[in-house]
């Protein structure tokens, strides 16, 4: 059966706040579960890629690093920039120590900001050092492109890197960390981000659905009503979503929700028990019952005591 | 009948007059002669001797406090009079007191709106009333039994000023004399009969208790006189100093009078007076006024010239903290107290305050802690005590570190105490112990302190010269937001750091620097600290920061505050910008090539730098250059300045004018440029034998106005032109005339022109006649008219070199013959060696007859008086001196006698004039 509530019958207030778990959805279910697989993974850097509207030359080699960099030292803007978007497409790791010395030499915002993201594009541990330099910029979006940059490698010493960014006074440079932190599957620095989560840095609840345990999930729970809900459902969200975490735990969680109850919730739920599986296993799918039931409890629901009904998935509805 | 009639009239009349003289025109006249010495001494031959204020002056003789009650709800207004050892409330009378209550004897005299009300100290039953309309009380004192009270208009200003001193009966307030004039008066003092009325600030006049005479009078020269008051030991008056009645007094200078300045320094919101200004009425109500004073009790003197002081302590009360000082100003300790301080007296023992809620309390003398304390539970408006000599038992206990109170005083939250607070840290910070560099830090960082205080704080800190390790200490902590900590105060630690030269430091500011946590106001006192005491170590961390930032967006902006184009604004630095400039300069000092080639690629036209930066950095070369400049311009000034000096120097050591000897000497040195003028000549005028040189010498060493004897046109136009382009010495005088005399004639012939007895008598044969001198003289110049003309002497020979003698040389072979005076041998000596050549000239000229010498001379000359006189010189001078000296007989050439060469004063030309001229001058002005 199809849920259908007309939004237009429901307060403004209900509409925003469901907008908004709209939105934290989307965002979780963009990103790939399975933190592990975040590690190392080489990400195509759109602004470090050369005028795909000019004239196309030859591929730049190895072989042109040297010519290449030697436009790093250019006066011109146009042309250092146009020099690291080439450096980029040859993505290979001598070019790094050009663009380190590039940034090192104090260049304006827009030429610092590109070799940073070059360097995020070539992912390589020899980037550490430089980028480490530039964790501690004065300009935070400088920071933030440095740890965004320092998330993109895959090395040992980056999650402490990112820990230290969690200390930052830039809000947004303490969020990009929390997230990276989630990203790159540092389960060591779960407490870490608990005391972050502690301190206010929300996006740490993310990670923390990415990267806790099973002993993590009561600990997370004790946040419920002390933060938003929106960002408690964006941890959990994460949780639910994952293999590793045991049923009984994700059972726990619904029920949590269910005792909070609410619209937000609900959509959450309702969100949620669209991605399960569904097919002839899913009647003795424990988690999918106890979603379905859960909302069904929810006042106001489709197919709450109030007589409406529960889109179960199950019955090709969607 | 009428007659006596018109007596009685009479007398009546002058007794009337007299009358109102005394009353009205027997004070306060412009008239009265102040400040004499005889008026003053008959005063103080009657005041009482100086005793100890060691009892209250009240009738109760028990310490006593009168207060005027401030109600806060509306309900009326008492005053209420306690015995405070007893703890006991006298009376009360409902009364709304517009002036403090004062205890004078047995009556309590108080002001309201419009009158003057007394009451019994010991019931509080009113004793007499007085309509008090259009003016001001101001105060009031005691002597015996009648009390005296002034009133003034116009005290703090206003066109009308109007003053009066009335005397009045204390128990029944019968007006016993008054005066009333065009000027103020302050609360007046009274002792031993007299009462001491300050007037228009300057002035005291001392009345005649009884009559309200005018006695005496004070009139300060270089102070103000702000308040007087009676104290057992004695009148005291002043402004911020402290002045006794003594016999020094009637000086009416600060100098010359007995008088002490309390040296408490600078206080908050220093009070203007060290005692109550006597021209403003103490307020009844509640009032800021008298909140901020300085209290002290005067002790006995052993001496007319010094004030001493109870306890040797001052007292600055500021509302709710007491601060207490040594004599010298030394702080002893600070107390906070839970109220206002209405009233306070202080004793020998301590200070006893009463609070604006009705808390009395002693406070100990040497610890500040409490000796004593009592609560009247009533709120007080103010409050009159007399409690002299009040000693309960009680201890305070032992005094607690001053360090410890400051702190508490900086501490207490009270912010309308801010300026109080502000100056308990100055004094803090004036401590020696290392620990108040950290209190310092500490308070620096609470949470609610006032910026003022903050800025108090980074002020002391900047003061402090000890406790760097604290500093130090705290510069190692750093923001994080995880762990909740705070960047150190940097702002203050940074300016202290540098103030004490702390160069460990830089290490830990590099890092500072580098830390994007760290605050961008900071940056300018961080980099400045660096480069100050980093210098050189510190250019490595300098450049990296100028190179990172130098285009950062963030560092962009103003390097300095500069006004706007627009309206006039100052558009403010930005202080990453401003940083960024101060580190170019210290690597532009301290960076060596290195640096000046990273500040010259950044200084260039397209450099990769935020424009004001560019132009701060080139700016930098520019004021090098600048500099340079200045300073070359300075050190040519400076050699200008020395050459004027110098100049100037040399143009006070020129002669007056050039003696003959030095226009010789010049012609000597020219003899090459005439010599074609006169050898032409001389083939013209075959008989030439002298050539006569006339012309005016300017200061400068220019010849004009040259004529020449003979006159001759060749020769005068030939000589006047070379000798008008000789460069003579220089002189003072503006102008002179000179000559030169050129002897043309020599040869064997020549020394028969010499006919002076001196010269003839190395020929004169042994055992001549007397008149031998005669008949040779006739001989020679019958030789001399039928001389043939002769070649010039220089037709066959060069002429002489130069003198080369000098002075010293000159004097030292200038002997003197035997026989002559001393005196003229000393100034024979000294022409010699002042002139060579023309000192030896005029000593030839005039002293040829020099034996051998005068032989030798005119044996080798060739050329009249010259040869002589150089023969002369050399002689006297001394054979053998310069032995074959090639000049002076050399220079004899034709010289053909054997005299001329046997005469060894031939050689003496070394230190003479040369043979071949001679000359004189004539001064011309």
């Amino acid at each position: 059966m199809i849920v259908s509530h007309p939004t237009s019958h429901r307060p403004r207030a209900a509409r925003v706040v469901l907008a908004l778990v709209a939105a934290l959805a989307l965002l979780a279910g963009l990103a790939p579960s399975g933190a592990a697989a975040q590690r190392g993974r080489r990400r195509p850097t759109p602004a470090a890629t050369p005028d795909a509207e000019g004239p196309t030359g030859p591929q730049p080699t190895v072989r042109d690093i040297d010519t290449i960099a030697a436009r790093l030292s250019s006066t011109n803007g146009d042309e250092v920039r146009e020099a690291i978007d080439l450096l980029s497409v040859i993505d290979h790791p001598s070019v790094v120590p050009h663009l380190a010395t590039l940034l090192r030499s104090g260049r304006s915002d827009e030429v610092t900001d590109r070799a940073l993201q070059a360097l995020r594009g070539l992912a390589h541990p020899s980037a550490i050092e430089v980028l480490g330099e530039f964790a501690h910029h004065r300009r935070p979006r400088a920071r933030r492109l440095a740890y965004q940059a320092l998330a993109a490698v895959s090395d040992r010493r980056v999650p402490a890197l990112l820990e230290q960014g969690l200390s930052d006074s830039d809000r947004s440079v303490r969020a990009q960390c929390a997230r990276s932190l989630g990203e790159i599957g540092a389960t060591g620095s779960v407490e870490t981000l608990f005391v972050a989560f502690d301190r206010g840095i929300v996006e740490a609840a993310i990670s923390i659905g990415k990267l806790g345990n099973r002993a993590s999930i009561p600990r997370f729970h004790e946040y419920l009503g002390r933060v938003p809900l929106s960002v408690m459902l964006s941890g959990y969200a994460e949780l639910v979503r994952r293999n590793d975490i045991p049923d009984d735990a994700k059972i726990e969680i619904i029920g949590r929700l269910g005792e909070i109850s609410g619209d937000m919730v609900r959509v959450f739920l309702q969100r949620y028990l669209d991605t399960l599986p569904t097919g002839r296993t899913a009647e003795r799918d424990r988690v999918r019952l106890a979603v379905i039931e859960t909302l069904r409890r929810i006042p106001g629901h489709a197919g709450s005591a109030r007589g409406t009904t529960v889109s179960t998935g199950a019955e090709g509805t969607r | 009948m009428n007659a006596l009639k018109t007596k009685g009239a009479l007398a009546a009349l002058a007794l009337a007059l007299g009358a109102c003289g005394s009353q009205y025109r027997s004070a306060f006249s412009h008239h009265f002669l102040d400040n004499q010495e005889l008026d003053l001494a008959a005063v103080l031959e009657r005041l009482p001797e100086p005793a100890h204020d060691d009892r209250p002056q009240n009738a109760l003789g028990a310490p006593i406090a009168v207060a005027a009650t401030h109600v806060e709800d509306g309900g009326a207004r008492q005053v209420v009079a306690w015995r405070l050892d007893r703890g006991e409330r006298l009376w009360a009378v409902e009364v709304d007191a517009a002036t403090q209550p004062e205890i004078l004897g047995d009556v309590v005299f108080l002001s309201t709106r419009e009158q003057l009300q007394a009451y019994d100290l010991a019931s509080g039953r009113p004793l007499w009333q007085y309509r008090l309309p259009d003016l001001a009380y101001v105060g009031a004192t005691r002597n015996g039994d009648t009390i005296f009270w002034s009133a003034t208009v116009g005290a703090l200003g206003g066109a009308r000023r109007v003053g009066h001193i009335v005397a009045v009966d204390a128990r029944s307030g019968a007006e016993r004399w008054r005066h009333e004039v065009q000027g103020v008066f302050g609360q007046p003092a009274a002792s031993g009969g007299y009462v001491f009325v300050p007037w228009e600030r300057q002035n005291i006049a001392i009345l005649d208790a009884a009559t309200g005479d005018e006695l005496a009078r004070l009139r300060s020269t270089d102070d103000v006189v702000a308040w007087a008051f009676d104290h057992p030991t004695g009148i005291y008056y002043g402004g911020r100093s402290i002045y006794r009645l003594t016999h020094r007094s009637h000086s009416g200078t600060r100098a010359e009078s007995t008088h002490v300045r309390p040296a408490l320094g600078e206080l908050p919101r220093q009070p203007e007076s060290i005692w109550p200004d006597g021209y403003v009425p103490r307020p009844g109500a509640r009032s800021a006024r008298g909140r901020i004073r300085v209290y002290f009790n005067p002790a006995p003197a052993p001496d007319a010239d010094s004030i001493h002081v109870e306890g040797d302590t001052y007292y600055f009360v500021y509302f709710r903290y007491v601060f207490a000082y040594s004599l010298d100003g030394v702080l002893r300790w600070a107390r906070i107290l839970e109220q206002d301080v209405a009233n306070a007296e202080a004793m020998p023992h301590g200070l006893l305050t009463v609070g604006e809620q009705g808390r009395a309390v002693l406070l100990d003398r040497d610890s500040g802690n409490d000796r004593w304390t009592w609560d009247a539970g009533v709120a007080i408006a103010s409050v009159g005590i007399d409690a002299s000599g009040f000693d309960p038992a009680g201890d305070g206990g032992p005094a607690r570190p001053l360090r410890q109170l400051l702190n508490e005083v900086v501490l207490d939250p009270d912010n309308r105490l801010v300026a109080a607070r502000g100056y308990a840290i100055a004094r803090l910070a004036e401590l020696e112990e290392p620990e108040i560099t950290r209190d310092l830090l500490d308070l620096y960082q609470q949470r609610a302190m006032p910026g003022a205080l903050r800025e108090a704080i980074r002020q002391a800190l900047r003061t402090r010269r000890s406790g760097q390790p604290y500093l130090v200490e705290a510069l190692a902590r750093r923001y994080d937001f995880l762990q909740e900590t705070e960047s150190p105060p940097l702002e203050a630690i940074v300016p202290a750091l540098l103030a004490m030269r702390h160069t460990e430091s830089v290490p830990q500011l590099v890092n500072h620097l580098m830390n994007h946590e760290t605050p961008a106001e900071v940056l300018p006192d961080l980099v400045d600290a660096i480069v100050q005491l980093g210098g050189a170590d510190a250019v490595p961390a300098l450049r990296r920061f100028l190179v990172l930032y130098r285009q950062d967006s963030l560092f962009a902006g103003p390097t300095e505050d500069r006004a706007s184009s627009e309206g006039g604004q100052v558009e403010r630095a930005n202080p990453g910008a401003r940083a960024l400039a101060l580190a170019a300069r210290g690597i532009f000092e301290h960076g060596g090539p290195a640096g000046r080639e990273l500040l010259a690629s950044l200084s260039a036209e397209r450099a990769p730098v935020h424009p004001p930066l560019r132009e701060h950095i080139a700016g930098l070369y520019e004021a090098e250059q600048a500099a340079a400049e200045r300073a070359e311009r300075e050190e040519e000034a400076a050699r200008q300045a020395a050459l004027a000096a110098a100049s100037a120097q040399a143009e006070a050591a020129l002669p007056p004018r050039l003696s003959q000897e030095q226009v010789n000497a010049t012609f000597h040195e020219n003899a090459d440029q005439l010599r074609e003028c006169i050898a032409d000549e001389l083939e013209r005028n075959e008989r030439l034998a002298q050539v006569r040189v006339v012309f005016i010498l300017e200061n400068d060493g220019r010849a004009s106005e040259v004529t020449v004897a003979p006159r001759s046109d060749e020769l005068s136009r030939c000589l006047g032109e070379r000798v008008a382009q000789i460069q003579f010495p220089r002189f003072r005088q503006r102008r002179m005339r000179a000559t030169f005399v050129v002897s043309v004639r020599g040869g064997a012939d020549a020394e028969a022109t010499d006919t002076t007895q001196p010269a003839l008598a190395s020929r004169a044969p042994e055992g001549a006649p007397w008149f031998w001198y005669e008949q040779e003289r006739a001989r020679l110049r019958g030789v001399a008219d039928q001389v043939p003309a002769v070649a010039a002497w220089w037709a066959e020979r060069q002429p002489p070199a130069a003198a080369t003698a000098t002075a010293g040389s000159a004097v030292d072979t200038v002997e003197c013959p035997p026989g002559m005076p001393e005196q003229v041998c000393r100034q024979r000596q000294a022409a010699a060696a002042s002139g060579g050549a023309g000192g030896t000239a005029s000593a030839g000229t005039s002293g040829g007859p020099a034996g051998a010498g005068t032989a030798g001379g005119a044996g080798g000359g060739t050329s009249g008086t010259a040869t002589a006189s150089a023969g002369g010189t050399a002689g006297t001078a001394g054979s053998g001196t310069s032995g074959s000296g090639t000049s002076g007989s050399g220079t004899s050439g034709s010289g053909t006698s054997g005299s001329g060469t046997s005469g060894s004063g031939t050689s003496g030309s070394s230190g003479g004039t040369p043979w071949w001229a001679t000359a004189s001058s004539d001064e011309d002005e």
